[in-house]
């Protein structure tokens, strides 16, 4: 009830109002936004949530490339945020705590409607995907081709195991530091830089047939 | 081309370029580098094309809604979470309420003060329907089970002066089915320690009336003997030392005691002699 009630007026519980931040953490930091909503502080977590929708929301992007179903993936991972929040360490970042979840929560849902998007793809075979999709260049011919580059492109990152397609996502899509790649594997900031080399190779000699094709 | 030509190519066109890779790229020579950095310029524009992607409108109140609506409350940390913590106490609860369940014996002898203990044991007695019971047997009492005077019985004052009166609590009439089998072979200790002997001068009281002749001052042997044998007979369990006072029945000597006390002992002497050498009468 307390939680319902410091949900619809975006205040805290008074029990917990009266909580101080404990030193170390400044004030309008993740890990202090974090801490208050673990405490009942429901507007902390919006907070959290405004700050960092757009980086999962690409992230989700690139697995589901659909606007709906990549919001889809964002209000799942946040509300599985909520859940755990206590299990949240601050060892690690927090956004390298969501990316996580959206791998995870990404990678179950691609297996649970595989079947359903291949069908759907199978129906709409590039039918009318260049008129909602994308950027539009002046000539429709260049669009379509830019368009189906980009198709091309996203079936081959989705085709590679998953920790490629991470790499891939991470560093050459979303543009992300080799230091935040490490910390999302767990790994040495080497051999983020060696992941990515391998992810690379990897994606282009599955591109290899269809660039030798052109 | 080389796979560590390639490499080096690969962060050159990717802008992770590393010491020595300018070296490796300058080696090779041909068309193919050239082509290969092309098409991985082409990829890398694609991919960094993919990361255009259309605005997130997922709002903050769609994010509440569905927080409300499916109750979604925050994970509370499981007070087994810290399980080992209780381990060592729980363990060792377990261990003690198990030997106390294998040995209940260990219970009763440690909170068992010796009162009660010595009450339970009058119990036994009392439940194997032992008559006279203590209670019975000490000098308080006047009369036995045929309701005879006992303090007019010629002797018998004497003989149960040497035996010293015990403090032994009342009996209860209480009776318990478990107590009784256990509490069953102490029937035998506890007729031989001193407070046997206050049960025997009971038993010697009964016996004095079975013999025909009670002399003033003397009491034949065979009094004690038809004592064990009421012990016998009510019971169904042998006494101890039955037979070898049955077996000096059997002969012919006769146990005499004086009238006078010994100073030094306090107890009236006593003589044997043979049976056909003592007269008996009043």
């Amino acid at each position: 009830m307390e939680l319902r009630i410091a949900l619809n007026s975006n205040q805290p519980p008074m029990s917990d109002r009266s909580k101080v931040l404990p030193a170390g953490i400044a004030p309008d930091s993740d890990e202090a936004l974090v801490w208050q909503a673990r405490n009942g502080d429901f507007s902390a977590f919006e907070r959290l949530f405004e700050r960092h929708r757009d980086l999962v929301y690409r992230y989700a992007y690139q697995m589901a490339p659909r606007r709906d179903d990549a919001e889809d993936i964002v209000q799942e991972v946040f509300i599985k945020a909520y859940q755990n929040l206590k299990r949240y360490r601050d060892e690690a970042k927090f956004t390298t705590w969501l990316l996580r979840i959206t791998a995870n929560y990404g990678t179950d849902r691609a297996r649970m409607s595989n079947r359903r998007q291949n069908l759907e793809k199978r129906e709409s075979t590039g039918a009318l995907t260049w008129m909602t999709v994308g950027n539009y260049a002046e000539d429709p011919i260049d669009n379509l081709e830019q368009e189906q580059r980009r198709i091309l492109l996203r079936e081959a990152i989705s085709a590679l195991p998953e920790h490629h397609k991470n790499a891939i996502i991470f560093r050459d899509i979303q543009e992300m530091e080799y230091d935040d790649i490490a910390e999302f594997f767990g790994c040495s900031v080497g051999g983020a830089k060696l992941r990515v080399l391998r992810a690379r190779r990897a994606l282009r000699d599955r591109l290899a047939p269809m660039i030798e094709g052109e | 081309m080389t796979n560590e030509q390639l490499d080096a190519l690969f962060r050159k066109v990717f802008d992770d370029v590393e010491i020595g890779d300018e070296q490796i790229l300058a080696s090779a020579t041909g068309d193919a580098i050239s082509q290969e950095q092309t098409i991985l310029s082409n990829l890398k524009t694609e991919l960094k094309n993919l990361g255009d992607v259309p605005e997130c409108q997922l709002s903050t109140e769609r994010l509440r809604d569905a927080i409300l609506s499916r109750g979604a409350m925050p994970d509370r940390v499981s007070p087994l979470r810290n399980w080992w913590k209780f381990a060592v106490p729980v363990a060792a609860s377990v261990a003690l309420g198990a030997f106390l369940m294998l040995n209940p014996n260990s219970v009763d002898s440690v909170t068992k003060d010796p009162s009660r203990t010595l009450a339970q044991k009058t119990e036994s007695v009392n439940e194997t329907n032992l008559e006279p019971t203590i209670e019975q047997t000490t000098m308080d009492e006047s009369t036995d089970e045929a309701g005879v005077d006992l303090n007019n019985i010629a002797g018998q004052e004497e003989v149960t002066q040497v035996v010293p009166e015990t403090t032994v609590q009342p009996a209860k009439k209480q009776t318990s089915p478990k107590r009784s089998t256990k509490s069953a072979p102490r029937y035998a200790a506890l007729n031989s320690v001193p407070s046997g002997g206050s049960a025997l001068s009971g038993t010697v009281s009964s016996a004095a009336l079975s013999a025909e002749v009670a002399p003033k001052s003397s009491v034949v042997s065979g009094m004690a003997a038809g004592a064990i044998e009421g012990f016998r007979n009510r019971d169904n369990e042998p006494a101890p030392a039955a037979d070898s006072m049955k077996a000096k029945d059997s002969d012919s000597t006769v146990v005499i005691i004086g009238a006078g006390a010994d100073p030094q002992t306090r107890a009236n002497p006593a003589t044997e002699a043979d049976k056909k050498n003592v007269v008996f009468g009043g």
